[in-house]
């Protein structure tokens, strides 16, 4: 038995790429032969990257991982050619209307992603892996049975992060007195900026100017119009004071947010996942989140998730978590626990038994698989 | 069946100095009388540092007491002492102890609002962090019945107790003292943990600090009674003693600055220092270093002493104290230690000085009042007697490992207890 995961782009640095590249070495580390197939791949990963490895999707007793968050023209041929097992491992993707108003370009590779799903789901899924139970959704809606769906939230680089010294410049700097409020998340439409920045707005009204709204994130040169739209309603607000876009970040300064900011905020509309809850929680940073999508489901329990977007609201638990350390102090142990249950070593076994349930227990894994866990239906 | 227990301790070894790690092993000896005992502890021996020094593994103390040892990840560098400045706000050690009770709290204020997650990578990079020591701990603390962690202050504690999936093993021995660290917020995770005390004044600090009650006892301390075999040192001109670490910190600074000042007034008395420590080297004619003397020396040396000057405005317990007393030696404390002062009020047995004119006045007393002296001495002594004694402490110790303790729960905070968590409408 072999495992052959596919995805047009392989990178380390992607949370994609991440994923693929975490599967794979629990795979080996398990004793598996495992290959990645890649179009596009960096000198981290180039030593993964196996393109021969196609010849093997045509063998019934290969698993073919394949990974579905962008479109890939040719990913669904390889697909629907495959005779081999297929999983596919679906990791969300942007609703294209967020997209429409600032980049056709991104509009349309989003709605032909989206249209791909359904593709999929025709060309014939054996098990289907979702970050999210909400991402599942997708794919029941495309007619995939619901037996055939299992949870797999993806593996991160937390421990990384972990591991990085911070920058102690800018804790320092932001170590002013003021409440640090911070979001971290590509700059994109679905991502609530705009929540962020009335949030500010009635946080200023109500508390004052003693705060610092801190949204760090990349930013795609489609969604420029985007970007000028935020800093133009920063300034209709009057809070640009109070503002700090920050742009893409390292990984030291990223660090320094979490574990020198007092909340982390997250208003964003669409998330499949959400990996930085994961990483406010690593970092015993509380959130106060909008329950939109996958958040609630990826927060956890006993954490502060509203189901509106009422701005007052959002502005007085900022201030009141940053006054009541007992409070943040309890946020932060539960995140925390939260935050355990999607370690590596966890996720590890939970991803090997859903492999090892998806080819019924063959090869590496011996009868029964690894665990049997992927053999039982239902979205558990 | 013999009970297992393992007590993590931050440090080891038979030459290192430090009133918690020397606490630790005394624990551990009394207890492998009557329990299977493992110090889980790093490799490391220098406190600033922490530097591997002890091999890494297994040493075999006696049938019933094993030492397990743990190489630490990484040496203290100047990225702790960036988040230290950052964190406490430029504030000396030395200078918090004696703020006036309205500066302090205004300081306080300000360090509420320091965030947890920097609060525990200030932890993690002040050391000794130990990956092994804590993945030993989650593997292992099964096979304990009872886990001990010594002294709040370190990651293996506050990481160590993360390692035990059952909560109700847990005993914390915290070994508080008041300074600024223990405000920190991190550390009010402890309470959904059983602490053993040293002092009453260490239980009352810690409800003040970690706002809340936890469950908990004071098991005082516990000394074989070594006076009758123990003879005099020095017998010539009179000399006050200090014995602990040698560094700021601790006061030892103060001291040496006050004591030379007094040796001008006082030229035939002399200050002997016994222990380790950045000040070791200090110099001046009337202040002797002695080194780092056996046991069997240091009582020897503290029953000669005209009395002990206890100089730290943090300690947890001050064994060296008790150790003094059980000599029947008087002791001159800081007061800005309530640990300390409350031994010396209790017992009857020394004086306490908040100021220079009060330490001159009585180390002067101690000097001249012969009488006065032996007076206090003798009270020292009884109070060892009646509360230090090593029969009642191993009783009171031991009796600690039998009952299984009831597990601890925590809810939200008040704030948060009206609120639907999860999602608010």
């Amino acid at each position: 038995m072999r495992v052959v995961i596919a995805y047009p782009t392989v990178v380390d640095a992607d949370a994609v790429g991440c994923d693929v590249i975490e599967e794979y070495l629990c795979l080996k580390e398990d004793g598996v032969e495992a290959y990645i197939y890649a179009e596009n791949h960096d000198s981290t990963t180039s030593h993964m990257v196996d393109r021969d490895c196609l010849k093997f999707l045509e063998d019934r007793e290969t698993i073919l991982i394949y990974h579905h968050a962008i479109y890939w023209e040719k990913g669904l041929e390889l697909l629907k050619n495959s005779l081999c097992t297929r999983v596919v491992k679906y990791h969300n993707i942007t609703p294209e209307h967020f997209l429409l108003p600032y980049s056709f370009e991104l509009f349309r590779t989003c709605l032909l992603a989206r249209r791909q799903t359904a593709e999929i789901v025709d060309a014939g899924v054996d098990l289907g892996l979702f970050d999210s139970r909400f991402n599942a959704r997708d794919f029941i809606a495309s007619g995939l049975s619901e037996s055939l769906c299992r949870v797999l939230p993806p593996f991160t680089r937390i421990h990384e992060l972990d591991g990085l010294r911070a920058d102690t410049r800018t804790i320092e700097r932001i170590s002013d007195g003021r409440a640090n409020v911070f979001f971290a998340g590509r700059v994109a439409p679905n991502k609530g900026h705009r929540s962020i920045l009335y949030t500010a707005y009635y946080y200023k009204l109500l508390f004052g100017p003693e705060v610092r709204f801190i949204m760090a994130g990349g930013l795609d040169p489609g969604l420029k119009g985007y970007y000028e739209e935020l800093k133009a309603l920063s300034r209709a607000l009057g809070v640009d004071d109070v503002v700090e876009f920050a742009g893409r970040v390292s990984p030291e300064e990223l660090k320094s947010y979490y574990v020198g900011s007092h909340v982390f905020l997250l208003l964003s509309e669409h998330e499949g996942f959400c990996v930085p809850i994961l990483e406010a929680q690593r970092f015993k940073l509380p959130l106060v989140a909008y329950d939109s999508t996958a958040v609630a489901e990826t927060l956890g329990i006993n954490q502060l998730c509203f189901d509106t977007l009422d701005y007052e609201t959002l502005a007085s638990s900022i201030y009141t978590l940053y006054n009541d350390p007992s409070a943040r102090g309890y946020l932060a142990e539960e995140g925390y626990k939260n935050f355990l249950k999607y370690e590596r070593a966890v996720l590890r076994e939970k991803f090997l038994s859903c492999v090892g349930g998806a080819c019924g227990g063959r090869g590496a894994w011996g009868a029964g698989g690894a665990g049997g866990g992927g053999g039982t239906g239902g979205l558990c | 069946m013999l009970k297992r227990i393992a007590i993590v301790v931050q440090r080891c070894g038979p030459d290192v100095v430090g009133g918690s790690e020397g606490y630790a092993l005394r624990m551990a000896r009394v207890l492998a009388s009557s329990f299977d005992v493992d110090v889980v502890t790093t490799t490391a021996k220098d406190y600033i540092t922490w530097e591997n020094f002890y091999p890494e593994g297994e040493e075999r103390v006696s049938d019933t007491l094993r030492v397990l040892r743990f190489p630490v990840d990484f040496q203290r560098d100047p990225y702790w002492h960036e988040l230290n400045r950052i964190l406490f706000k430029k504030m000396p050690l030395d200078k918090f102890s004696t703020l006036e009770t309205e500066a302090r709290q205004k300081y306080l204020k300000t360090l509420e609002h320091n965030p947890i997650g920097l609060e525990e990578e200030w932890l993690k990079s002040q050391g000794p962090y130990s990956s092994g020591l804590l993945e030993y701990l989650r593997a292992s603390s099964k096979r304990y019945d009872r886990v001990v962690f010594m002294t709040y202050l370190y990651p293996t504690t506050y990481f160590g107790i993360d390692s035990v999936v059952e909560r109700e093993k847990v005993l914390i021995v915290p070994t508080l003292h008041d300074e600024p660290p223990v405000y920190m917020k991190a550390f009010r995770k402890y309470l959904d943990y059983r602490f053993l005390f040293l002092t009453e004044a260490e239980k009352r600090l810690a409800e003040r600090v970690l706002c809340g009650r936890p469950g908990s006892e004071v098991i005082g301390f516990g000394l074989d009674d070594r006076s009758a075999d123990t003879v005099p040192a020095y017998g010539g001109d009179p000399y006050f003693l200090y014995a602990g670490r040698l560094e700021e910190a601790k006061g030892v600074g103060e001291l040496f600055d006050w004591f030379a000042r007094f040796s001008k007034k006082r030229p035939g008395v002399r200050l002997l220092t016994i222990g380790g420590g950045p000040m070791k080297d200090f110099r001046h004619a009337k202040i002797k270093y002695l080194g780092f003397l056996g046991e069997e020396e240091k009582l020897s040396v503290m029953k000669g002493a005209r009395a002990f000057v206890h100089p730290s405005a943090y300690e947890s317990l001050g064994i060296v104290l008790i150790e003094s007393f059980m000599m029947g030696t008087p002791a001159l404390v800081n007061a800005r230690s309530e640990v300390l002062k409350d031994h010396v009020n209790a017992s009857g047995g020394g004086l306490s000085y908040c100021s220079y004119a009060e330490f001159e006045k009585g180390l002067e007393v101690l000097l001249s009042d012969g009488g006065l002296r032996d007076t206090l001495g003798k009270r020292a002594r009884e109070y060892y007697l009646q509360n230090y004694s090593m029969g009642s402490y191993k009783e009171r110790l031991v009796s600690l490992f039998e009952p299984t303790p009831a597990q601890t729960g925590k809810g939200p905070p008040e704030g948060l207890r009206a609120a639907r968590l999860s999602v608010i409408s």
